[in-house]
């Protein structure tokens, strides 16, 4: 209350002034006419109430002081003086604004990148009960099981979802759109409402099937906005599909990092329809635990519910009440899926909080050491202020308030620098077709780190002159007493110049570190030749091909490919390698050491391994023989013979899917074992793999198609030799490095990061490194006045110049590597395939930091040189 | 020229304020009345010279215990009058006790042999 009475004063200031003025008038005539009734004449009682009432403004002031402390008062006065300092200095005001707007700008920006990319849960109202869970032998189940294990079972609230690339036919274009096909409980499980329109309900999808619901970016940016986009038709794979809701700004897929598909459209519509065999892989599985329910109990009634299915089809849904649960990270799939991935993802945010305030550091050394040479060179207005009366705690006010002034507008013109950037960065386009969607939020989190930052650099690029200004003295400084010629090395700038080398080395040893093994983390090999492969994709649905038109079409054009120009082998796969998809599910083992065990799959062509560059470890590849519709040959990784056969050799061992007794599948032979290949992610461990020869008929198919070539170059003209084969079909040639862009773009990103980084620390420490240098110029004019005029030749005033910027680039180096060497042990989980102590990395960074200084000095040096002793003398 | 206040040094804190939240508490005044009131109910003894007068008015604005509006005064001229809040009122009570115990403490003290 206090504060806000004081704040309506504050508002209304003029008029409360006037008020008591007023007031005070009011009484001094009551005064004077009482005087004169009292018998005193006119003039003569006017002036005893003077006497007696004493001095109107002393009263004005005791009363305004009741509602602005002497304190505040005091406060404005120290800014607006520091202001008026400081707008006389443009060149410091200007140099301290960039140097601390570019560290927290560029910092805050990658904060709030990382943030936005990263950091934000799923949307779901609580995404802590959502779970992940397989039932049966494989991570997916068929549409026939997903509506009877998810539509209306008490007990079990749960959804399927499937990514799906469509077509997306408007006008005369055909666009690839990366849709996900959700079960009708989707939404409802997560909790998530349209913000027009509406979502999938079990009541809507049975009135109109044929439904979709869009992201708001879709609806921005493919839509344009289109105020009457419910109902409006897109037609989907040849589909037309009603547009029924656009959901909220700001969604975020259950994916995570950002991910997020265009468009929602139930299981079981046209475009997908309802698959007839209960044994097809197509859903994976999301599950809600009810509040209250614990993950046992959701697990029962899911596997009570998959034994009833069991029952319903005992041949097709084998082993259906035995379910698997894993835990849904609120960060979305990604991170879910791979511990390791998301290991990595949270210490790299980490690594990058701790650069941004090592960065920062860097940023506030340099601003102290200008602030530190300008108390220096102010050493004679502080003298005077002292010598009349100014206290030095005040005198330190006024520079903390100085600081503060600069640490403000440095962070502030950071801060708007870094909206921008965040923007920026995250509108970039990405490198692959996924589409991208992150809010950059402008939040109390994040003014808050502001906040903080601005304190601590008041802090540390204050703390120095305010120091300075303690050891001013009165009679030295005034001037009275002969000034010293001299120098001292190791002054308050200078130290301050090693601990800014110091900080900068080991932010360059850090980023060093950290874009070797990210370099060497993209270089990690997948197992496959990626630049000389280019897929082909058709897309044969939406002109709806039958399945045996589909499987002539691919026929054809692998005839077609196989004599194209530059081609040397030629072959297919269900599943792209570090695409995003996978199958995964159980096989048994005739007389393994194990009987069962969980394998990625893929399905392919003769030739694939010669294609991908996937050598043989032992046995022989497909040939056409084993493409039938019941294989008999199978091919298997290193990691699935040696964890299911150790010490023994796989060759000629037998596997099969899984069955109901009696109706088995027939056992396969393997009969051939070749390298481990990555499957999903770039950085996982090595997964035990089979490979399953297609059967006579070729359904959903990715050509591949081997080059000694450049893949990218093929890729350009692979297409047109292909356009004869079906005018129906529309094709989409693309080299394997771009499918796998996905795998490989965090790797490149977080080195481009990094390295941005690192270049921002090195220009810091140039310009630091440089103003000091200069400035001991400066101060060094009379000594080299001197030495000049008696007789030192230039270049030994120059060595001497040199020299001191050098000794302190030695000792910051020398200590930063200490430090470095010391603490980026504790980095070593994030570095793979590097030291933590590399030495190359150490070497080299001491190297420039030095190289750095020598350059730096060189320019004051030689301004130094040029001096001429008479002018050098005069100064004094 | 120095005001001729007439206040004994050495009050305890908070008398002003005490004194004229005393005066307001037979209803509204303004700040002429006010040192009328003090001084007369002093038999003379006590004047209030304009400085303390109006800033502990001010204080006493800012702490919320007592509010102020512009009015006529008897001679029909712009007087600014104030009136005591319910907090005032508290406030007076709690201070009018401590003071009295205060001043028979002292007293006690100092009849003491």
């Amino acid at each position: 209350m206090r504060f806000l009475r004081r704040l309506a004063y504050l508002l209304h200031r003029r008029r409360r002034e006037q008020d008591l003025a007023d007031e005070i008038a009011f009484h001094r005539e009551l005064a004077t006419e009482e005087h004169r009734a009292a018998g005193l004449a006119p003039e003569e009682a006017w002036r005893a109430t003077n006497r007696q009432l004493g001095n109107t403004t002393l009263a004005r002031e005791a009363a305004h002081q009741v509602w602005v402390p002497a304190a505040l008062q005091g406060l404005v006065q120290d800014i607006h003086y520091a202001w008026r300092g400081l707008s006389r200095s443009k060149t410091l005001l200007a140099v301290a604004c960039l140097s601390l707007g570019l560290s927290t700008g560029f910092g805050t920006a990658l904060f709030s990148v990382v943030n936005a990319v990263i950091l934000q849960p799923v949307s779901a109202q609580r995404p802590d009960a959502l779970v992940r869970f397989w039932i049966g032998n494989g991570n997916r189940i068929s549409w026939l099981n997903l509506r009877d294990l998810c539509d209306d079972t008490p007990g079990i609230a749960c959804a399927g979802y499937r990514v799906d690339e469509l077509p997306w036919q408007h006008g005369d274009d055909s666009a690839r759109l990366f849709g996900q096909v959700v079960s009708v409980h989707y939404f409802t499980l997560l909790g998530v409402e349209a913000t027009q329109g509406h979502v999938f309900t079990v009541d809507s999808v049975r009135q109109a099937r044929d439904t979709v619901v869009a992201t708001h970016a879709f609806w921005e940016r493919q839509l344009g906005r289109d105020p009457h986009v419910i109902g409006r038709t897109l037609v989907l794979g040849g589909h037309p599909y009603t547009v029924i809701g656009v959901l909220p700004r700001g969604f975020r897929s259950i994916w995570g990092l950002g991910i997020a598909p265009s468009l929602y459209l139930p299981a079981g519509s046209a475009a997908r329809p309802p698959t007839t065999r209960r044994a097809d892989s197509e859903y994976e599985l999301l599950g809600a635990l009810a509040p209250g329910q614990s993950l046992a109990e959701f697990r029962s009634k899911v596997a009570a519910r998959g034994e009833a299915l069991r029952r319903l089809d005992p041949q097709q849904n084998q082993d259906f009440n035995r379910v698997q649960t894993f835990p849904f990270h609120t960060l979305g799939l990604f991170l879910s899926a791979d511990d390791r991935m998301l290991q990595i993802i949270l210490l790299f945010a980490s690594v990058i909080v701790v650069l941004v305030f090592l960065l920062a550091v860097v940023a506030c050394v340099n601003v102290a050491g200008l602030l530190v040479a300008r108390a220096v060179a102010r050493q004679r207005e502080f003298a005077v202020r002292i010598s009349i009366g100014c206290g030095r705690w005040r005198l330190a006010r006024l520079l903390l308030a100085e600081s503060l002034l600069l640490a403000t507008a440095g962070v502030g013109l950071g801060a708007m620098a870094s909206i921008w950037l965040a923007r920026a960065l995250v509108a970039v386009p990405l490198p692959f077709p996924v589409p991208f969607e992150a809010e950059v939020p402008l939040d109390l989190h994040l003014l808050a780190y502001l906040a903080t930052l601005v304190g601590l650099a008041t802090l540390v690029v204050g703390i120095a002159p305010v120091l300075q200004a303690f050891r001013v003295s009165v009679v030295g400084g005034t001037g009275s007493a002969p000034r010293a010629v001299g120098h001292r090395r190791w002054s308050a700038r200078g130290v301050l110049i090693a601990v800014q080398v110091a900080a900068s080395t080991i932010l360059l040893v850090a980023t060093t570190l950290f874009v070797r093994s990210l370099w060497v983390a993209s270089r990690i090999d997948p197992g496959f030749d990626i630049a000389h492969v280019v897929t082909v994709e058709a897309d044969t649905q939406s002109r709806q091909l039958t399945a045996a038109e589909t499987s002539s079409f691919y026929r054809a054009a692998i005839d077609r490919l196989k004599g194209a120009p530059n081609v040397s082998a030629v072959s297919g796969a269900a599943i792209v390698p570090l695409s995003m998809d996978s199958i995964v599910h159980g096989v048994q083992i005739e007389r393994g050491g194990r009987d069962q065990a969980m394998v990625n799959s893929n399905w392919i062509l003769p030739d694939y391994f010669r294609v991908m560059g996937i050598p043989f470890r032992s046995g022989r590849d497909f040939t056409q023989s084993d493409l039938q519709a019941k294989p008999l040959a199978v091919i298997v990784n290193e990691t699935f013979a040696r964890s299911v056969f150790p010490g023994r050799s796989a060759l000629g061992q037998r596997l099969r899917r899984p069955g109901p007794k009696g109706q088995e599948e027939p056992w396969v032979e393997i009969v051939g074992v070749v390298a481990d290949s990555r499957y999903l992610t770039l950085g996982e461990d090595t997964r035990p793999q089979v490979y399953w020869p297609f059967g006579p008929q070729l359904g959903k198919i990715t050509l591949h198609v081997r080059t000694e070539d450049d893949a990218t170059a093929l890729a350009a003209v692979l297409g047109e030799g292909l356009t004869g084969v079906d005018p129906r079909v529309h094709l989409r040639v693309r080299p394997l490095q771009a499918v796998m862009a996905v795998a490989l773009f965090p790797a490149q990103a977080a080195a481009v990061v990094l390295a941005a980084l690192g270049v921002v620390g090195w220009a810091l420490t140039i310009a630091g490194v440089y103003g000091l240098v200069a400035y001991t110029v400066t101060r060094r004019i009379p000594e080299i006045g001197v030495r000049v005029a008696l007789g030192a030749p230039p270049w030994s005033v120059m060595r001497l110049l040199l020299r001191d910027g050098l000794v302190i680039a030695v000792v910051g180096v020398a200590a930063g590597l200490v430090v470095a060497a010391w603490t980026t042990p504790f980095l070593s989980a994030l570095l793979a395939g590097v030291s933590p102590r590399d030495t190359t990395s150490f070497c080299l960074v001491a190297a420039a930091l030095v190289l750095t200084a020598l350059v730096a000095s060189y320019g004051p040096a030689r301004r130094g040189i040029r001096l001429s002793p008479t002018e050098a003398l005069r100064s004094e | 020229m120095g005001a001729t206040e007439r206040l004994p040094p050495g009050l305890p804190n908070g008398t002003v304020d005490l004194l004229i939240l005393k005066s307001l508490a037979g209803g509204t005044r303004h700040g002429y009345a006010i040192a009328q009131y003090i001084r007369a109910s002093s038999g003379d003894a006590l004047e209030l010279g304009e400085s303390s007068l109006y800033t502990a008015l001010q204080r006493l604005l800012l702490n919320g215990w007592v509010v102020d509006e512009w009015g006529a005064s008897h001679n029909n001229r712009r007087a600014r009058y104030y009136t005591l809040t319910a907090a005032g009122r508290k406030h007076l009570a709690a201070q009018t006790r401590e003071f009295d115990y205060v001043v028979t403490a002292i007293q006690r003290v100092l009849r003491t042999v």
